[in-house]
């Protein structure tokens, strides 16, 4: 792996929700919504946090913004531990170095203020540049973000643009604040086919550019290996495999990472006649403590995995995994020696 | 005017009869604006089979619902049929008498939408709703209902006593499957799936395909499949139609569309699709974004799009039009682009 420090590094993650109040006579429970998480970003790269709807990557993505406190590990920016800063002051200050693109373009703008006042509005709350060259900054960012000409797009409401335009305002709003890390919440899954490569191609300039750390949160194995470098595949609110993009898809380990690769509509390879191994129903997190959370579904799962939880293990070159198969030497896949 | 009469490369029935089961000719719906109207279906004719998959595809916006919905007759207002035919066995769908529709809907034809699994009732069980669906076709005594409503569930997959459920007990899948399972209950001929798997998950979308196919096969009845996932209709369907800005571009059997694909913005859709092997190139996509309809782009309504588009694509309006065996399309200058 690269040699250049983490602009932000998360260890061991967790976060857990209540559910049911305990009143009425209801038992009350918890959800481990994200459970022993823990990942780096580095700058002028992409790492791309895959997993399907239910799986936690939201809940990730609320918690490095500190719009959740997490109830396990910690976040690092740098040298400093962010996991437990107060005060409005030190969020803002948090806030100005990572930043958020949101999924609906149509939902995070401001139906009445113009386009200007999206970008402008961070430059001077954060005091990013001087009062007198805020509007100038302004073209900058929508020059950058491939809006042009500038002066004719600040002056647009959001209803005058395109999902894909309103989607490159967002980013160039990440931006103004010249935030070290960038967090894109499927940022293309609302857009038209067409525009997204647009979208995704944006973000690999930028990171370029800029030396961004970007997190890009997606369902879609495809675009995840359009841009990202590395892959983090997360199964029950478990990282179940990572590694360098290529291995991960390429040569998957974990049999969850098979299954989701194996569902993807592949017109190269012929019609819907292959075989998917038979399906289950998921488990409900909670209730699998001392289990493997995929044994439910898992057509390889022997005694082992319905009664210890596996952990994340190295199964190649900067390639880790959280499966029994691999934890044990002297057996094989599927099959007990 | 031309008539799409082209056979489908691989019928899926034995009966020897080529008669299209549905017949859309030069349909044209508007939507008033507030200086005088937009086109978002403009002279579209498609023919359906019997027992074929037909899909739809082209981006939001393009007019892929609105024919579908019009086949259906289930258009909303401010929405207008303004010209064109829909024939359904030679009978005139767009004429047929409001008393007539109710019938044909679900016997002949039957939808699925995208967002299908939260259109059941949340405090009625999925027994209920199948009874109610049942008695207010036919007269039917309670039971029976219930004993079909529980073969409808197993022929989807679902343990029949999940009748008993509420909607919230079933996951998203699981609901999508008792809605397909309500369309196919009157034995209708053509079943109408509007984006019915994009709310989920890529593994429940593949396992509720494959279903539908097994579905299709054993009990032959046709399917369009509406969708902007260019590469599932690849993958799923006999042949694809494209729109674009409310206009058919290209109509071909799946195979030839995807292996030597005609049109321009059909070569760009597939490119827009980043491929999960082989090479790891930056891709270019298409372009600009989709016309305003309000002001449609003279000539072909790509061109300003195009990467071939010449002096004669901004005047002249391509007419949809066959190129080789079994291939329509609207385009100047058709054909493969060296990548």
């Amino acid at each position: 792996m690269s040699l250049e420090a983490p602009v932000l590094e998360v260890r061991g993650l967790g976060r857990t929700f209540d559910v049911g109040t305990g009143g009425l006579g209801l038992r009350r429970r918890s959800l481990t919504a994200v459970d022993d998480v823990s990942f780096a970003l580095e700058p002028g790269k992409v790492t791309a946090l895959v997993g399907q709807s239910g799986s936690g990557k939201s809940t990730i993505a609320r918690l490095l913004l500190r719009l959740y406190a997490p109830t396990a590990g910690s976040i690092h920016l740098g040298d400093e531990d962010v996991s437990r800063i107060r005060g409005r002051r030190n969020v803002r200050r948090y806030r100005s170095q990572v930043q958020m693109i949101f999924q609906d373009p149509f939902g995070s703008l401001n139906p009445v203020k113009r386009v200007g006042h999206h970008i402008e509005r961070p430059l001077r709350r954060h005091k990013v540049v001087p009062s007198r060259q805020v509007e100038q900054r302004v073209h900058e960012l929508l020059h950058a973000v491939g809006l042009t000409p500038p002066e004719v797009v600040a002056a647009k409401y959001p209803h005058e643009l395109s999902g894909g335009q309103k989607q490159r305002v967002s980013i160039a709003r990440a931006l103004a604040v010249e935030p070290k890390v960038v967090i894109a919440d499927e940022p293309v899954s609302m857009l038209d086919v067409s525009i997204r490569l647009g979208v995704l191609n944006l973000i690999l300039e930028l990171k370029e550019q800029r030396n961004l750390g970007f997190l890009y949160i997606t369902h879609d194995l495809a675009s995840a290996r359009y841009v990202a470098d590395e892959i983090l595949v997360l199964y029950a609110g478990q990282i179940v495999e990572r590694g360098p993009t290529d291995n991960v898809l390429l040569e998957p380990l974990h049999p969850y990472t098979q299954l989701l690769l194996s569902a993807v509509p592949n017109p190269g390879t012929g019609l819907l006649t292959d075989e998917l191994p038979e399906r289950k129903e998921t488990v409900f997190a909670s209730s699998a403590v001392d289990a493997c959370r995929f044994v439910d579904r898992c057509p390889f799962a022997f005694e082992t995995c319905g009664s210890v939880a596996p952990q994340l293990i190295g199964g190649g070159p900067g390639h880790d995994v959280r499966c029994h198969l691999f934890s044990q030497p002297t057996t094989s896949r599927g099959t007990e020696s | 005017m031309i008539v799409v009469d082209r056979e489908p490369e691989v019928p899926r029935t034995s009966s020897g009869a080529r008669e299209p089961l549905v017949e859309i000719e030069s349909l044209v719906v508007e939507y008033p604006v507030a200086d005088g109207s937009v086109r978002a279906v403009d002279a579209v004719s498609l023919a359906i089979y019997p027992g074929e998959i037909v899909g739809l595809a082209g981006e939001s916006g393009c007019g892929k619902s609105t024919v579908a919905h019009s086949l259906l007759r289930i258009l909303k207002p401010p929405g207008n049929i303004a010209g064109g035919r829909v024939l359904f066995r030679d009978e005139d769908v767009l004429a047929l008498p409001v008393s007539q529709l109710h019938k044909f809907r679900w016997r002949n034809v039957s939808i699925v939408f995208q967002s299908a699994m939260n259109s059941l009732n949340p405090v009625m069980r999925i027994g209920d709703q199948f009874i109610d669906m049942f008695k207010a076709h036919e007269r039917i005594r309670k039971s029976e209902a219930f004993g079909r409503a529980g073969e409808l569930m197993e022929l989807v997959g679902i343990d029949p006593a999940r009748l008993r459920a509420y909607p919230h007990e079933l996951s998203g899948g699981m609901r999508q499957r008792v809605v397909i399972a309500m369309a196919l209950a009157l034995n209708p001929e053509l079943l109408v799936m509007d984006e019915p798997t994009t709310a989920l998950d890529v593994v429940v979308q593949r396992e509720i395909l494959r279903e539908i196919e097994a579905l299709q096969r054993e009990l032959g009845f046709a399917v369009l499949f509406i969708t902007h996932d260019l590469s599932l209709l690849v993958e799923f369907s006999n042949r694809i139609a494209i729109m674009y800005a409310g206009k058919i571009v290209e109509l071909a059997p799946a195979r030839g569309l995807f292996e030597r694909p005609l049109h321009p913005y059909t070569v760009g859709l597939m490119q827009s699709f980043p491929p999960l092997a082989g090479e790891r190139r930056r891709l270019l996509g298409i372009p600009g974004s989709p016309p305003d309809l309000r002001e449609p782009p003279s000539g072909c309504r790509f061109h300003p799009r195009c990467p071939r588009a010449e002096k004669k694509c901004s005047s002249d309006e391509p007419r949809l039009a066959a190129h080789g065996t079994g291939e329509l399309v609207a385009c100047h200058f058709p054909g493969e682009v060296s990548a």
